[in-house]
This record gives structure tokens, sequence and C-alpha cells, in this order.
């Protein structure tokens, strides 16, 4: 159809080439059209990507970003030796079961005079936190020639006083709606007046346990729980995740026993992680009888979680390392075992490391498996061991979702920045070592 | 093939068998001195299957002592493979099979007592491609010596480390930075070194797998040289593509063609006076 | 000596008996000079006497930890008063558990019967005893192991081969651990979930439609049977996963074919990374956002336009979790779209196709079983996933297919059934069982199924 006089494609009913071209270009504005809005289609994906990760951060550090500022309140603290140690016996066990709590108590009636009643008191009262008498016996346990002088002490506020500082309560709302009254709010507005009262950086958040009140709630009963679990992991699945590749790579010869293996492997990897935590409930806890709630058990339950992943990473790294390598070494006489452990191995072991780290990194955001084996219990302590109760990072967010003061939202938001830094601070790590040690054959 | 003489095995002149050669199957079709006296090698019957394909068929070549043996051939003919065979390197190909036998000084290396590390050690290896370990000049030679445990401590560790280098013809570029990365050196040093680290386990014999084809031509001089000074001590085969190069390095020389082998004889005789029609319409150039 | 320290102490030993065997191979050629004589390196052979020496040990102690106290508990049961072993199974299990936690001293021995604390004190007896034997018979062991080696070492032993062997050993049980895993998963649940089916028969389970698992405590108690019909767990499943697909498929599948066939260089490094990192938040992250933020912004949504949502809609954990699935679904096209080779794509050029006509009709057309699998490795995800729906979906077992309302899900009743304090054999906990093969069946089906079609797809253009 070159020439447009072809009567041999005029005779058979063909179209000539003027009419084909005069088709085609009818046609261009519609598929053009078309072409466009399918890019559009795309563009419009990859916007919704993007805005739900901002959407999902934005939202995240907006309510999380204002638990490292908590609010606290300075007393001028007068350490009574008659309410302390009325005995004067200066004995650790009465110093630590004396009513600290009358020191905060009077302490405020002196900042504020003025009030009287004991409703009226006890509303005074309740601006200072639970945890500010534990602070003063605390600091008398550790110098008790505290006793008898004054000193000025910053100790946690209330969570219904922080929630006010911080803006989350409304000042405009109607009394009733929030937990403080407006007598209340007055004091506070004195207090944060002459400095009394101020946000600074939030010990107790990283320095305490769980707690029921906010304010005392912390993360690092949490971070122990989770560092434990992961060590535990950590020291199991990497041998064994390495050791494996290194067999199914480099030794296992092909048959039906490796092909099962290797299917199981990929299967695995994909089989939910609530079904590992059923998984150790009914042969860990169940069966060899290991306490609930132990770092022990949820690292042995993360270790048969992650094994996949790390088995798969590690092998890819195996096979990265071109077989010129390993030819050289078999030249040389060097046995297979011999092989491996002084050429491959070091030259895989930045990506089994890098997929280590990655395995790593999902063992730590992984909760689903820990409720099943009942790391998921309230607990204040902080763990010493790996049979220690305890609970895990991403559990403690669960456990604080849950929980309606408004506090705790600020928590729990600041628990997953805690958590997202630390998954970042690994993923970092891994792209690093990957790209540094990554090597181009 | 139909051209091959079908006349009985036309053994070499003069060659009386030895104890050690090993006793010659009936109807092979190789033309020229297959077998030779005091053989290191002795390869009787030699098949090699990668699964399904035979890629060696009926070989049967006898490899002497302190000599060059060239190989050479089309590409895809199997002289590589043969070569493999030597040390036992096709064990490390799945689906790779070798029948027959390989005696090496009398004692078949696929014996079951014959340990393949030791059977490598004994059989040295150099690759197409310089593969020097991603480690230091100096720990490349050391590893074959430290696996062997061939020095008893750190002097005599490093007085084999500089004699192969020396021997390797490498010593006087690199004796200032041993400890600088191997693969930092250029293609032909790396290739000296990957001579110098398989000397270093004191083999006796060393194949050669198209060492010179990555090479430019001044450094396919310096190997060849090399090669000839080791013939002092070693006997060693090489698989070459360069006619020339087999010409100039090898005594003897054996001409492959699909498998199978079709000549073999002192490399004068095969370059000036070939036997068969198809070594000759190679080496003429008719094909390859 | 506790377990641990045996461990440590058997440790040490075979460190020893490494310096013995070296120390012997080398001693036996003359000194160091002298060791090409040896068939392997003296390493080697200290080597072979560590393995031997420190590996049956450790055998004896795994075995040991593994079975010590399903053996202590039997023997010390068999000894009982017969009025405790004649107590009917729930308060045996209970009088264990306080003798469990007097052994543990967690209870005072003072607090509990005396039948309890004599049992304790029992298997404390029986446990020093076992300790005490098992000790023995270790060090025993372990130096015996390698006095043997030893007096066997000799120039021609081939040591670096046994030593192999045993390593390359070690390293196929390290790979078994995989198969071993899978098994103990299907044992463990297979068994748990016969056992509730003994209670509950399979027919009502599965085709049931009436989910209520509150089991009556006593039998006089009305309206509290408990049923079993996991049909609105499944139907719940199915929408909250159903509405996470239709977030996750079309959003995951343009993006990809954009950064892969249209984006500059520049963005797409910039964006493939940036929808990677929703990969790698946590599951209970995204929990809490569809609690706290999608869940109530729906709600006043809904409101707005008239509709009622529930607080714990299905559409919000839904959405949630397609979020989630994205870079999934994403990644897995990528990799899909750019293993179609080049010489399709430039066929449909060369005839003059568009660019969306060539990815529509060749790319995708050719990518699509790799797609398909994506998809329903995807699902099977959604299906798995745990926390989302944990927090955002609803505990009430709807049967609904409006999204708008509040379901439950398979994961969700996992966790409820079995989560706090519960004896292990109520059909209650049992059910999670149950629940948690059907999962893992389900999924399991559809990773098979993906998984195969995926690598058929890779092979085709390898």
């Amino acid at each position: 159809m070159s020439s447009t006089t072809d009567p041999a494609a005029a005779a058979s009913g063909q179209r000539t080439a003027a009419e084909t071209q005069a088709i085609v270009e009818r046609s261009l504005r519609r598929r053009y059209r078309a072409e466009k809005r399918f890019q559009a289609y795309g563009i419009a994906a990859v916007l919704a990507g993007v805005l739900f990760v901002v959407f999902l951060f934005g939202s995240i550090f907006s309510q999380g970003a204002s638990v490292f500022r908590q609010s606290y309140l300075r007393l001028q603290v007068f350490y009574d030796p008659a309410v302390i140690d009325p005995a004067g016996t200066r004995l650790a066990d009465d110093l630590a079961t004396a009513d600290y709590q009358a020191l905060v108590r009077e302490s405020l009636r002196k900042r504020f005079p003025d009030v009287e009643g004991r409703a009226a008191l006890r509303k005074l009262y309740a601006v200072a936190s639970g945890a500010a008498a534990v602070e003063l016996q605390q600091r008398v346990a550790a110098d008790p020639t505290l006793i008898g002088r004054s000193e000025r002490v910053w100790v946690l506020a209330d969570d219904a006083v922080d929630m006010l500082l911080k803006g989350e309560t409304r000042r405009d709302s109607a009394e009733e709606e929030r937990r403080l009254t407006d007598e209340q709010v007055a004091w506070i507005d004195a207090l944060a007046a002459d400095g009394s009262l101020a946000l600074r950086f939030n010990r107790a958040f990283f320095g305490n346990g769980d707690s029921r009140d906010p304010e005392q709630a912390g993360v690092r009963g949490a971070l122990f729980g989770s560092f434990l679990t992961l060590l535990i992991t950590l020291l199991l699945s990497f041998p064994i995740g390495v050791a494996a590749a290194v067999y199914l790579e480099e030794f296992a010869p092909r048959n039906r026993l490796t092909d099962v293996i290797e299917v199981n492997i990929n299967n695995l990897a994909a089989v939910p992680s609530i079904v590992f935590g059923l998984l150790g409930l009914a042969v860990f806890i169940a069966y060899f009888g290991l306490p609930r709630s132990a770092p022990l058990v949820g690292g042995l339950v993360l270790t048969l979680l992650t094994l996949p992943t790390i088995i798969i990473a590690s092998r890819a790294a195996l096979k990265a390392v071109p077989p010129s390598i390993r030819e050289a070494a078999f030249g040389m006489g060097a046995s297979r075992l011999q092989t491996v452990a002084h050429h491959v191995l070091p030259l895989a072991m930045p990506g089994m490391l890098t997929g280590a780290i990655i395995g790593m990194a999902r063992a730590l955001g992984e909760s689903a498996p820990l409720l099943m084996i009942g790391m998921v219990a309230f607990i204040v302590d902080v763990p010493k061991g790996v049979l220690d109760p305890s609970t895990a990072l991403p559990v403690q967010v669960f456990l604080w979702s849950d929980l309606p003061e408004r506090g705790f939202v600020e928590r729990t938001s600041g628990a997953i920045i805690v958590l997202l830094l630390f998954l970042l601070v690994m993923n970092a790590t891994a792209v690093v070592l990957r790209n540094r040690f990554e090597k181009r054959w | 093939m139909n051209d091959t003489p079908s006349a009985p095995p036309a053994a070499g002149p003069a060659t009386a068998i030895d104890a050690k050669s090993l006793p010659m199957p009936e109807g092979i079709r190789t033309v020229g001195s297959v077998t030779t006296a005091d053989p290191l090698f002795s390869c009787r019957s030699v098949d090699v299957f990668y699964g399904q394909k035979q890629a060696i068929k009926n070989l049967n070549i006898d490899i002497g002592r302190k000599q060059v043996l060239a190989m050479i051939g089309p590409s895809g003919c199997g002289k590589s493979t043969f070569l493999r065979c030597l040390n036992r390197m096709n064990d490390t190909i799945v689906g790779a099979r070798v029948e027959g036998q390989i005696h090496l000084d009398g004692r078949d290396i696929h014996d079951r007592k014959q340990d393949v590390v030791q059977l490598r050690a004994r059989v040295g290896m150099v690759f197409q491609k310089p593969n020097p370990f991603p480690k230091s000049i100096y720990e490349n030679v050391a590893y074959g010596p430290r696996i062997h445990g061939l020095a008893g401590d750190r002097a005599e560790l490093d007085d084999i480390v500089s004699t192969s280098l020396r021997r390797a013809g490498l010593w006087d570029e690199v004796k200032d930075r041993l400890q600088q990365p191997g693969t930092s050196l250029s293609g032909g040093q790396q290739q000296r070194l990957c001579i110098a680290r398989t000397i270093a386990v004191n083999p006796e014999v060393i194949l050669m797998d198209e060492p010179c084809s990555a090479l430019d031509p001044i450094a396919t001089a310096r190997i060849e040289d090399l090669i000839d000074e080791l013939r002092q001590s070693y006997a060693i085969c090489i698989v070459t593509h360069s006619m020339q190069q087999a010409a100039r390095v090898s005594q003897r020389t054996a001409y492959f063609h699909l498998g199978e082998l079709i000549e073999v004889g002192e490399t004068d005789r095969i370059f000036t006076n070939p036997r068969a029609k198809l070594t000759e319409d190679y080496i003429t150039g008719r094909f390859g | 000596m506790t377990p641990s320290l045996l461990l440590v102490v058997v440790v040490a030993m075979s460190v020893v008996a490494f310096w013995v065997g070296k120390g012997r191979s080398i001693a036996i050629v003359g000194g160091t000079r002298g060791i090409r004589q040896l068939h392997s390196l003296p390493g080697h052979y200290g080597l072979l006497t560590a393995l031997w020496c420190g590996l049956p040990a450790l055998l004896v102690i795994g075995l040991w930890l593994a079975f010590q106290d399903g053996l202590l508990l039997r023997l010390v049961s068999s000894h009982l008063p017969p009025e405790i072993r004649a107590l009917p199974a729930a308060e045996f299990g209970l009088f264990v558990n306080d003798v469990r936690n007097v052994i543990a001293g967690n209870l005072p021995p003072a607090q509990v019967s005396p039948a309890t604390a004599a049992a304790a004190a029992e298997y404390l007896e029986l446990r020093r005893v076992a300790r005490l034997a098992l000790t023995g018979l270790v060090l025993a062991m372990g130096v015996v192991a390698a006095l043997v080696v030893r007096g066997r070492i000799h120039p021609e032993l081939r040591a670096r081969n046994s030593v192999e062997i045993i390593l390359e050993g070690l390293l196929f049980l390290c790979s078994l651990i995989a198969v071993l895993t899978t098994v103990g998963i299907i044992l463990s649940v297979v068994f748990e979930a016969s056992r509730f089916f003994g209670v509950v028969p399979v027919g009502e389970f599965l085709f049931g439609t009436r989910w209520s698992p509150q089991m009556a405590i006593r039998a006089d108690q009305v309206g509290s049977s408990g049923a079993f019909g996991a049909v609105p767990l499944f139907a719940g499943t199915l929408l909250i996963s159903a509405v996470a697909m239709v977030v996750a498929v079309p959003v995951g599948l343009f993006s990809a074919i954009y950064l892969a066939e249209y984006a500059p260089q520049r963005v797409r490094r910039l964006v493939k990374p940036l929808l990677e990192v929703l990969a790698g938040v946590p599951t209970v992250v995204y929990g809490f956002f569809a609690v706290v933020t999608v869940g109530p912004a729906l709600r006043a949504w809904g409101e707005a336009l008239g509709l009622d949502v529930a607080g714990e809609s299905a559409l919000a954990a839904g959405l949630v979790m397609g979020i989630m699935i994205i870079p999934f679904v994403s990644s897995l096209a990528d990799d899909m779209i750019t293993a179609v080779p080049q010489s399709l794509r430039d066929g449909a050029y060369a005839l003059g196709a568009t660019r969306s006509e060539t990815i529509k009709q060749v790319v995708l057309r050719a990518a699509l079983p790799g797609i398909v699998g994506g998809v329903l490795l995807a699902i099977s995800r959604a299906i798995g996933e745990t926390m989302i729906v944990v927090m955002a979906a609803g505990l009430a077992a709807n049967l609904t297919a409006n999204p708008l309302e509040a379901v439950t899900t398979v994961t969700v009743q996992i966790v409820t059934l079995l989560v706090g304090d519960q004896e292990f054999d109520s059909p209650k906990t049992l059910a999670a069982f149950a629940l948690g093969l059907v999962l893992f069946v389900a999924t399991l089906v559809l990773n098979v199924v993906a998984l195969y079609v995926v690598r058929r797809y890779r092979e085709q253009y390898d």
C-alpha cells in the first residue's frame, strides 16, 4: 500500500494510504485525549499516595510532638520532720512510708492561703500529680539531710493541667465540659503567671514505665521490653537465618527435600503474623511451659517470624557474590566450607546485615503475635531480664490508644514517634550499609 | 569425520607404554601420539555429560611431566570441559557427570578415597578471567599455603609468598604494596598474581583456561614467557583460542572437535603436518 | 548447676577441648614446622575435638530443657493423694497452677494447701536430683568424648572432612527450622481446632450465622450458651478486605504505572521511597490513625451528608488498611511492569501506538499474570492483618454488606478470645485456634497460587 494508485489494492477492496491516513488523523484527537486521561489517573494515584503519607505523618506528629514537654509545678517544699520522721529514727523504712502527700498539700496551701473549705482544697491539691509525693520521697531517700530544710522542687502537674497549658482543653468551653473548674483555671493562671507552672522537658515520659495516670506514664518499660525481645530475636534469627541460607545456596543438592524447604520458606514469609502468635501460645507457653508475657517467648516468636525474611535476603546476598570467586577458591583446593567461610560469607555479609536490620525493623513494629503470648498486660516495672513480664513499644501504643483520657492520645502519638524514630534509624543504617558495601561485579 | 583414517590407533613413534599409562581401549579414533612415556595424567574413555548433553566423548590421552600441552579447537569443542575434569572442578557444576578413568600418578582421581581438596592442591588452576580474591596481594598468595598448612610460621609464609611472586615475575612490581587489594592491579598483573597464588601451593600440574584471552598483547607476552619458565618445574595444560600461542608455548598440542579429541602430537608436527583432515582445516583457518 | 550455668560450662569445656586437640595434633608431628605432614590443619583437629565434646552435651541439655517440666509434673502428680487426682480437669488445672506458682516463688508455701506445698516441694527435690544427674552426665560425656578424640588424633586422621560433615549437618538443621515452623503451626492449630470441633460441629462453625462466643459459666445460666457460627466473621473480613483493595489496587497500580512509564527520573527517585515509607510503618500506627483521625472524620462527613456512619465502620478500617497495602501493590506491580521486555514496547510504538495504548494493550497485558499474583498476595495480607482491625473495627458480629456499619473480622475475634487470662480448654479459647486454622489455610492457598503465578511469570521473561 505504498502507492495510492495500486490497482491490486484497490481491486481487493483495501484502503489507499491516503484513506488510512485520514482515518488515523480523525482518531488522533480521541486517542490523545485518552492518553491525557490515562496520565492524569497516574498522577492522581501518585498524589493520593503522597497525600496519604503526609496526612498520616502529619496527624501523628501534630498530636504527638507536644509529648516531649510536660507541665511541671514549682513548689516551695518544707521537709517537715514532724511529717516525715516523727520518731526521729531516720530509718530508710520509716522515710519511705511517710506521708509525702501532706508536704505537697501543705506547700500548695501556703501558695494559696485564701483557699478554704474541704472541697475547694481538694480541688487545689488536684493541680499536682500523684507523682509529686513520690518525687519528694525519692529526694529524701537520696539525701536525708533535706529533712527540716526547705527547697524549691519541680514536680509533675496533673494531666488536666497539662492539657490546659498545651491548649488541648479550651478555656472558653463550658465549665462542665472540662475536667477543671473555673476556680482551678484561675489558680493555674496565677501559677503560670509567676513561672511556677511551666512546660519543661518530659523526663517522666522517658524515665517511667506504664501508669494509669497519663502524666506519669512513660515508655521506658516498653522500650526495655522491645530491646530484650529484639535482642533474643537477633541472637537467634541472624545465625540461624544465615546458616540456612548458606546451606540452601551453597551446599544443598537440588532434590525434593530442598524444593520443599524452599517453597516452604517463601510461603512462611507470607503467613499472617498472628498465626505465629498462635504457634507461640500453643507451643512455647502451653507445651513447654515458658512464662507468659516474657520477652524470651516474644523473641522466640519473632525469630520464627523474621527467619524467612532473613533467609531470603541472605540468599540474595549470596547469589550476588560472583561465581568466579568460588571457582578461584575451589581451584586453590579450598573445600566448600572453606570457600564459603573465607570468601563468600565476608563478601555477602553487608547484604545479610542489611536483611537482618530490615527483619529487625519489621520485628520491632510487630504487635499482633505479642498480644497472643500475653505481652499486653499492664506492667509498671521496667523488665530486668528475659523472663520478667513486659510489653513492647508497639503493644504499648495499642494499650494506650484504648484509654479515654486526652493525655493518653498525646502519649500514644509520642510513643509512635519514638517507635518511628527507631525504625528510621534502623532503615537508614540498612540503606547506608547497602550503599557503602554494595559491590557491582 | 568420515575422512579420519580408520586404521588402528597410531601410537606415537617410539613410545613405550609405561606401567603407569593405562591400557588403551579398542576402537579409538584419535590420531597421533596419545600416550607418553611416564605420564603424569593418564585418561581413558572419558565421557562428560551436562545433564542430557554429552560434552566429551570417549577421550583418551596421556599428559607428560614438565611439558606444556596446548588444547585447541573451535568454541564449545570440550577443551575447557576436559581441563576442568583434571582437577574435578566439574564437581561444582550441578548436573555434570564424568565417566571413565582419569589417573594421576597411577591413582584414580575419582576414587572414593581421593580427597578432592588434596587433588586440587596438586593440580592448580588459572582461569580465563583473572579472579584474585578481594583481599590484599599478600593474602591472595598466602591463602593456599594457609589452608593446606604448608607454612609452620609467619616467616615461612612470608618466604613462600615472596618466592611465588618472584617466580610469577610480579615481585618487583608489588613488593612495596603487598597489603593493597589484589583487585587494584592491572589485568595482566592480576593474572600473574593468580599464577603466583597457584604456584604458592607447589602443585604438580597447572591448568590454564585461556589465561590470556582477557589481556592485551604485552601482558600476554609476559604470561607466555612465564609459562615457558614454569615448564621447568611443572606440567602445564593450557586451553587457548590462539594457534600462535599454542605454537609458541607448547611442546604437545591436542585438537578437539565437537567433544572428541581428533588429533594429538608434537606441536611442531601438528602445525606443519597435521594428519587428520579436521585438524588441517582448523589450523589453516578454514573454520573455527 | 542450673541449666544456664551448665551451658556456659559446656561452652568453656569445648574451648578447652579445641586447644587440647590442636595442641595434640601439632605435638604429634613435632611442632609447627611439621604440620605439612598432617592431613588437615591443626585447627581442624581442635575443632573436631571441640565439636565432639560440646555437641552431644548441648543436645542432652536441650532435650532436658524441653521435657523436664512435663516429666517432673507427671511424676509429681502420680504421687498426689487420690482425692486430688480425682478432681475434674479444670480444678486439677488450677491445682497445678498453684503448684507452679509456689515453685516459681510467686506464692509462699505457707499460703497454699498442704497438698500443694508438698507437691511443690517434691517437684523441687526431684528437679534438684535431676539437675545433679544432668550435670554429672553432661560433664562426663564432654570429658570422655574429648579424650577419645584426642587419643585418635594422628596425621592421617581426616579431621577437616569430619568437621565439615558435622558443620554441614548443622547448617542443614538450621534450614529445617523453617519447615519445623510450618509443621509446628499446622500441628498446634489443627490439634486445638480439632478439640474445638469436638464441641462445636464443623458445619455449624463454617456455615452458622450467629457468633457470640460467651459460654455459660454455670450450667443453669440462661441465654449464654454461646454460638460459634463464623459466617459473620468471614463476611466482615471480606468486606474490610474488599474496601482495602478498592483503595490499594487502583492507587498502587496507577502510581506504579506512572512511576515506571511516565515519571521523570527525578520524580521517580523522590516518590518511590516516599511511598515505600508506608510499608515500613508498623500496623499499630495505622490502627491508631484509623481510630483517632479517619474514623471521626468519616463520621463527621457522614453526618454532613446525612448518612449514619458507625464509629468503628468497616469503611474506616478498610480505608486505612488500603493505605497500608498501597506500597505492597505498587512495588510488586512495578517489578512486573519493568520485567516486560523493552522489545514488546518497541513493537507497539513502531505500529504508531500512543504511550497509554502501549501500556494498556501490551505492557499490562503481558504483566497481567504477575499483577494478579501481586493482588492475590495483597488480599492475603489484608485478610491476615490484625492490628488495624483490632483497633478500628468492631467486636459485634454483624452480617452486613454495608461498609458504613461496624463489622468484626477473624483476626479481631482471635485476639479478643485469647487476650487476657483464660484457661486453655474452654471452647472459647479453642475457637480462636479454629479461626486461626481457617485464616492459615485461606492465606496459604492465596499465597501458593500467587507465588506460583508470579514465578511462572518471572520465568517467562528471564
